[in-house]
């Protein structure tokens, strides 16, 4: 069956001497791999497309029978062109795939982690400034949507109302210090403010919300610890410790 | 279906490790070491023995050698002020081809997060090394997200150190692997690099 949906590159892998191996998050059908025949080749425009984070329409026969279907057809609906010549959004941008890649299934479609990854990749081509906060506004997001939205409010131990958090190795929630005397993550309470704030903050008013950067940065370690805690295939994400490496 | 014969099975499942082929491919092939010429397949296992015996890879630029240098390393002919920075062994007969004759420094791979691949993972400490005696630094890297992402670490890296660091000039085609852009190009995009810091 010819199937036509909007989707997001999320790996690239050459294959053979004119071929690409390209794993898809797809609007309709969640992960996808696609054998993409005569891309490498130097006039074949599709190869220039298909590149991690390019948003794409795609045209592809479908056979649930198979494990890489045969793509017929691409075309660019936004490629990662301030992305690629800028490291902090390129880190960010593959820290973005690579947590997308471990939370979707083939042939499950996550409509809505689409439609937000999309408009993340979307902003962070689009916008400056805020690279930091789109990424953090993923992470939260892809919390809440996949059912794991942390309790911001009140300590998962006793009730008190949380001032300052200590994320639990043991749990996964979110805990007062006097209830967690572990040496673990700790989120101020500057960064619990900003995570509440950002939990109704629409994508494209995030310019407004303002905080440190080490604020930004740290809440962005204690949102993966959390991710890495509660979603499986998320174990060790590799892109916190290269964002870290980089100083970015 | 019946089983091939274990020695078979063996060949084939080896064969089958190699980037490219399928098990139709492997099962082919197999097929034709049987008919081959006796003495050219020991040949070639001997061969394959060989390659894991002998060859490492180079002590100064991560290269193969045979022995701990690599054959450009040993060269004192070459300019050894400009160190040309590339992905994969292989990529060094490419500029070979363009008649470069600075020296090189294979990093083993780039940044990529879906596949793990993180700094640490990469032979960037004796880079950074080496480029403290070196007058030029060339990022030959490909030109795809993650090698991008890859120039892009370096630049930011070796940007207090006091070298001259360029890059190949664009005109390489986007995403494109240095393995499949002709010799011309190449050796255009290499005289025409471009500087990327202030050293
Ligand atoms: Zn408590
Ligand atoms: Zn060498």
């Amino acid at each position: 069956m010819l199937t036509s949906t909007d989707a997001i590159a999320l790996k690239v892998t050459p294959y053979s001497e004119s071929s690409l191996i390209v794993q898809l998050f797809t609007r309709d059908l969640g992960k996808v791999t696609v054998i993409a025949k005569g891309a490498r080749r130097q006039k074949n425009p599709a190869g220039a497309i298909l590149e991690p984070m390019s948003l794409l329409t795609v045209d592809f026969y479908h056979k649930t029978s198979r494990d890489i279907q045969t793509l017929k057809d691409v075309s660019l609906a936004s490629g990662a062109l301030k992305i690629r010549r800028d490291l902090k959004k390129l880190s960010l941008g593959l820290a973005i795939t690579e947590v997308i890649a471990g939370v979707i299934a083939e042939d499950d479609p996550a409509p809505i982690l689409f439609r937000l990854t999309w408009k993340v990749l979307q902003s962070l081509e689009t916008t400056e400034g805020f690279d930091h906060l789109l990424f953090l506004f993923f992470l939260l997001q892809l919390a809440i949507h996949t059912g794991f939205k942390p309790n911001l409010e009140t300590c998962s131990s006793c009730g008190k109302v949380l001032k300052t958090a200590v994320f639990s190795n043991n749990s996964g929630e979110l805990e007062c210090p006097s209830c967690n005397r572990e040496t673990g993550l700790v989120l101020g309470g500057h960064g619990l403010a900003m995570l509440r704030k950002l939990t109704v903050t629409h994508i494209e008013n995030l310019g407004e919300l303002t905080g440190p950067r080490e604020e930004t940065e740290n809440a962005v370690s204690f949102l993966t610890a959390f991710l890495e805690f509660h979603i499986e295939g998320l174990h060790k994400l590799k892109a916190p410790e290269i964002l870290r490496q980089i100083g970015i | 279906m019946t089983p091939y014969p274990p020695s078979l099975e063996r060949v084939i499942q080896s064969l089958v490790k190699l980037p490219g082929i399928g098990q139709k491919t492997a099962r082919r092939l197999g097929f034709f070491l049987l008919t081959a010429e006796k003495e050219d397949v020991i040949e070639m296992a001997k061969s394959l023995e060989d390659l894991t015996k002998y060859i490492q890879f180079c002590e100064n630029c991560h290269s193969i050698a045979e022995g701990s240098l690599c054959e450009i390393c040993k060269d004192p002919h070459r300019d050894q002020g400009t160190i040309c920075v590339v992905e994969e062994p292989a990529d060094i007969f490419i500029f070979e081809r363009t008649g470069f004759r600075g020296l090189y420094h294979v990093i083993g791979g780039v940044l990529s997060p879906l596949d793990g691949v993180g700094p640490d993972d990469l032979n960037l400490q004796d880079l950074l090394k080496r480029a403290s005696t070196a007058k030029e630094i060339i990022l030959a890297i490909n030109a795809s997200i993650e090698g991008e992402t890859t120039t892009l670490f370096l630049t930011k890296l070796l940007a207090d150190q006091d070298v001259t660091v360029t890059r190949l000039a664009r005109g390489l085609p986007v995403g494109g692997n240095l393995e499949y852009v002709d010799d011309l190009t190449i050796s255009r995009s290499l005289s025409e690099r471009v500087k990327v810091n202030n050293g």
